[in-house]
């Protein structure tokens, strides 16, 4: 057995998963699309659930999806390969602005027997306005 | 080796390339599997690994290393045998045997090549709070007794090892403190068989200002060498104005320079008292990264010297590819090209494909248990769709065209959420579980 010198490369890697875009804005009535990848070398399934949203003292609470919004997703669960992709594409109608939404995309990050789960969740966050530009700036105002 | 692949892999990573700078040219293929994960590599020498967990072990059978590491350089003990660990909850203990030689590792492959000397060897790690220890012992033809520690605190950081490596003392330190977020001062000593270095470094950032000094000294393989630099940095918005002075083996260079940073482009303007005038242009976005640099570096027995370097990295999909030259003092040309892919695997589950025109065609409903609250991960098959509930324990199925309406069946394997469940009812609209023991 023997010890050698080396002069380590390290290559960080990133194993969670990923959504992008994070951030998206539009009228109250649009289409949009969202990517979540995948990083991991092991199959995992995505879980979307859509909410509406409100910041509070520069903290996010997230609520049920408001009455006057209306999300249609192309799906809202699936199974994504080790190292792929899966677009999720979404219709979005809001009847009153400032309409704020996100569509968190969950993973199961581990499970017990007894019942303790992990999940790790992340959002697409849409903000929707009857004028798409600066509509960030204007609902978070 | 042993084998018990079950299918291709769930994802299988191939790589390869050749450098003249790093002296190597190879490849290899990692198959990923669901508690495994095997290797197969070579081009100077062999390696080759089998991975997996058995009765709360981590075994690896072929190639395996256990390495200290310090600013970069480190030690590392490669092993080509069995090697087995047991985790629990901040400590490893692990043991290992067979034969071990000197190990070859690029990014694009790794192997063992020499293997010659039999041995025994234990190592353990403990971690507690912001410290880490570590200890390798090495019964072999040459001893081995290396110790190492850590500390990670939110002011100061500090990584030391020493000891005994093939009977001859070894050690190596890195300190860093920081007192103030705008002021870091960076210390490292490191002697190793024939390399020894010692830099500091102090950086202070305040407002729009950055300030950098720093003193370097080594002695490779009897030969020292020492340098001095120091810099000044002025940012606004997206521009930033640099001078840069540099001294070592009695020799003077100040670069002065011009940085424009945007979000995909970067470029470097320099000139220096020798009139010689150098730059840096630089793209990236999420799949291509271009650049072409003119910088100065401290290379071990030259000092500060002027390097010249072009790369290009591709990334599409499941591929990859890099390339980097580099034009060395006295006109030597080295360079590093690898490409790697990523092949997916059948693996046990099924795939949604997705559609970018939604469906007007919905199968809704909801997975809740007897107390109406809602439950989420729970497969739910409708045809031959597999989709889970959501967190409001909604599941939906969009499709273009219309379907029969069929009634779904709870698919309790391929659930995510945790625990035993039972079926208290199951209707179109609304599914009611009960957990149980």
């Amino acid at each position: 057995m023997k010890l050698t010198l080396t002069f380590l490369l390290f290559c960080g890697a990133a194993q969670a998963q990923t959504i992008s875009p994070v951030i998206a804005e539009c009228g109250l009535k649009c289409r949009g699309e969202f990517t979540v990848t995948n990083n991991a070398v092991k199959p995992i399934t995505a879980v979307i659930t859509p909410y509406s949203f409100k910041v509070v003292d520069q903290k996010v609470q997230l609520l049920d999806l408001d009455k006057s919004t209306k999300v249609e997703l192309d799906a809202t669960s699936a199974r994504i390969s080790p190292q792929a992709s899966r677009t999720f594409y979404y219709k979005l109608s809001c009847d009153k602005e400032p309409c704020m939404t996100q569509l968190v995309a969950g993973f199961l990050a581990g499970k017990t027997a007894g019942g303790i789960e992990v999940w790790l969740k992340i959002p697409h966050v849409v903000y929707s306005c009857q004028k798409q530009k600066d509509c960030r700036k204007k609902a978070l105002h | 080796m042993m084998i018990t692949v079950r299918a291709l892999g769930q994802a299988v990573h191939l790589s390869g390339g050749e450098s003249t700078l790093l002296n190597a040219a190879g490849g290899g293929a990692t198959i990923y599997l669901n508690n495994q994960q095997l290797y197969l590599g070579g081009g100077r020498g062999v390696g080759a690994s089998d991975q997996f967990k058995f009765d709360g072990l981590d075994w690896n059978l072929g190639d395996s290393n256990f390495s200290f590491a310090v600013d970069g350089a480190g030690t590392t003990v490669f092993n080509r045998g069995i090697q087995i660990t047991k985790k629990t909850n901040g400590e490893t203990f692990g043991a290992f045997a067979g034969l071990a030689g000197i190990s070859y590792q690029v990014p694009f492959f790794s192997s063992l090549y020499e293997a010659r000397y039999p041995g025994v060897g234990f190592f353990f790690q403990k971690r507690r709070k912001d410290w880490k220890w570590s200890s390798l012992d090495l019964v072999s033809r040459q001893k081995t007794l290396v110790q190492s520690v850590s500390y990670n605190g939110h002011v100061l950081k500090v990584f030391g090892f020493g000891g005994i490596v093939q009977n001859s003392w070894q050690f190596g330190a890195t300190i860093l403190f920081r007192p103030t977020k705008d002021l870091s001062l960076v210390a490292a000593d490191v002697s190793q068989l024939n390399l020894k270095n010692e830099n500091v470094t102090a950086t202070l950032t305040k407002g729009k200002i950055d300030l950098r000094a720093g003193f370097i000294e080594d002695t490779y393989e009897g030969r020292k060498n020492a340098g001095e630099n120091a810099g000044i940095g002025l940012r606004h918005g997206w521009l930033t104005v640099r001078s840069d002075w540099y001294d070592s083996n009695h020799q003077q260079q100040i670069a002065e320079s011009l940085i424009e940073n945007t979000r995909n482009w970067s470029l470097t303007e320099t000139i220096s008292n020798t009139n010689q005038f150098g730059g840096s242009i630089v793209y990236h976005n999420n799949s291509v990264q271009l650049s072409l640099s003119h910088s100065i570096v401290f290379l071990p027995t030259q000092g500060y010297q002027q390097v010249i370097s072009a790369g290009i990295a591709l990334h599409v999909h499941d591929s990859g590819m890099n390339t980097s030259a580099y034009l060395l003092p006295g006109n030597k040309l080295k360079y590093t090209t690898s490409a790697d892919q990523w092949l997916q695997g059948p693996y046990e589950g099924r795939d949604s494909q997705s559609h970018q025109s939604i469906g007007n065609n919905v199968i809704q409903g909801m997975v809740v248990k007897e107390d109406g609250s809602p439950i989420e991960g729970i497969a739910i098959q409708i045809g031959k769709s597999l989709v889970y509930s959501n967190s409001a324990g909604v599941f939906e199925l969009r499709t273009r065209k219309k379907q029969k309406q069929e009634l779904p069946v709870v698919d309790l394997e391929e659930s995510l959420a945790p625990g035993n469940w039972q079926v208290v009812s199951c209707t179109l609209e609304k599914i009611i579980l009960r957990q149980i023991q």
